[in-house]
């Protein structure tokens, strides 16, 4: 009789072991996404002087545009928040930087002769890929959040979830209204 | 080749198991060629008178088996390599225009979303659109696209056929399907140059045999026989190897060894 409690409680201890270490590796898996975002947003901080310079001659009268794209990005190099409000404050910064970005470039669309100055197409090219790492690095950190948060939360891993200190991480999220309206689509052909 | 149901670690750990059973299966073939050829030898001889040869220890089995792990462990670890090599591909390091700069914008791209580390990148001289992936798991993989599909993308489509690549790489499908080319490979090659030592030597045998010494004559006007010096070489040595084939075979009735060499070519041609 006491070596089948004995079995039991091995049994148990296993277990628990392996849900804690199951958590802690999630938890960190959910940290370094994170960390591949801001290395992708460092990517395009550092990308926008150099497009906005290209720009700048061709582009005097629409000045508003650059001002806005470069005011955007001073604002989100700034933010240097932690802790649960991190995510809320570099969203709202980035998105705003993102709305920025997408005017001047329907902005530098208007202007061919922009357009057929060799490194334009190729900063634009950048300037896509960088915006695409951005949301699919989002889109890794969601994924790999989700699944934290729906492991701490299922039974009977919850029951570690206390010893593990885990705590539900936030997921990234469209702040700016706007973004979530439907985009108009426009099947004209060009 | 249908993928398994089931989620990503199911397809991986199915992979993985299909990758071992299959380097099993090539050498388990191998050592089923050597020991049968031991067993038929055994058989052959048993009866034989004993101050002749008997054929006991499985020799042929034995060296059949560990040439075959060796091919599968060479295999396995060079395929990657091998398969790109095949192809003709030229990795893509430091992007020289705009369609490589978007190619490896993509596949850098491609891989963070799948949260695997970023690929070698690789490009086929081809104009056929076509795409792969090879290598061992994700820490070490290649994704290589033709010059074709390259011309007729756009940004979207490369990425979806990044995308689909990234996919093989990262459950493991590539594991098994390079090791699985890297050993039809070798098969392929070892059956190749089998049948042209044996066609090219035998004929040259014949002729050779016909005129004592006419070897490298011979040799070069043999279809494609004398193309270069190596299966001349070849072709020499078993032509040596010829002379003695008439001696052993001449007493049992078998012909002269140019005419078992003419049945042997009969043979080879039309397999």
């Amino acid at each position: 009789m006491g070596w089948v409690l004995l079995i039991l409680i091995a049994v148990v201890v296993l277990w628990m072991v392996g849900a804690y270490n199951g958590l802690i590796a999630l938890k960190n898996q959910t940290v370094n996404a994170f960390k591949q975002i801001d290395v992708q947003l460092k990517r395009r901080h550092d990308l926008i002087p150099n497009l906005v310079n290209a720009v700048k001659g061709a582009m005097d009268f629409e000045k508003s545009t650059l001002e806005a794209v470069i005011q955007a990005r001073n604002q989100a190099v700034k933010v240097n928040a932690s802790g649960p409000e991190a995510i809320k404050q570099i969203s709202q910064a980035e998105n705003a930087l993102s709305g920025a970005l997408s005017r001047l470039m329907v902005v530098v669309e208007q202007y061919p002769q922009l357009k057929a100055t060799g490194n334009i197409g190729q900063l634009q090219e950048e300037l896509t890929s960088t915006e695409n790492k951005v949301s699919f690095a989002r889109q890794l950190y969601n994924d790999t959040a989700t699944e934290y948060n729906t492991k701490q939360q299922q039974f009977p891993t919850t029951l570690v979830a206390g010893l593990a200190k885990a705590q539900p991480a936030d997921l990234w999220e469209i702040e700016d209204q706007g973004e979530r309206a439907v985009p108009k689509v426009d099947l004209s052909s060009r | 080749m249908t993928s398994p149901p089931g989620n990503l670690f199911q397809q991986q750990e199915a992979n993985r198991r299909r990758t071992t059973w299959l380097v099993i299966g090539f050498v388990l073939f191998f050592a089923w060629l050597g020991f049968g050829g031991d067993f038929i030898f055994w058989l052959a001889t048993s009866d034989a008178p004993p101050a002749q040869y008997h054929h006991v220890f499985p020799w042929f089995g034995l060296i059949l088996t560990v040439i075959a792990i060796g091919i599968a462990r060479y295999a396995y670890r060079t395929g990657p390599e091998k398969v790109l090599w095949a192809t003709g591909a030229r990795e893509v390091i430091d992007p020289q225009n705009d369609a490589e700069r978007q190619l490896t914008n993509v596949v850098d791209e491609m891989a963070i979303a799948a949260g695997v580390p970023r690929p070698r990148v690789w490009i086929v001289p081809d104009d056929d659109p076509n795409a792969f992936a090879t290598g061992h798991d994700p820490k070490d993989s290649h994704v290589a696209v033709t010059r074709g599909l390259l011309a007729i993308c756009n940004r979207d489509e490369l990425q979806g056929v990044i995308g689909h690549e990234l996919g093989h790489v990262k459950n493991l499908d590539v594991r098994l399907m390079t090791t699985l080319a890297a050993l039809v490979g070798a098969l392929l090659l070892i059956r190749d140059g089998m049948g042209r030592t044996m066609r090219g030597g035998l004929r040259l045998g014949r002729q050779a045999g016909t005129r004592p010494g006419g070897a490298a004559q011979a040799g070069e006007r043999g279809e494609g026989g004398g193309r270069d010096q190596g299966v001349r070489d070849v072709a020499d040595f078993l032509n040596r190897g010829g002379g003695r084939l008439q001696l052993l075979s001449a007493p049992q009735g078998l012909g002269s060894g140019t005419e078992l060499a003419d049945r042997l070519i009969d043979a080879a041609r039309d397999p």
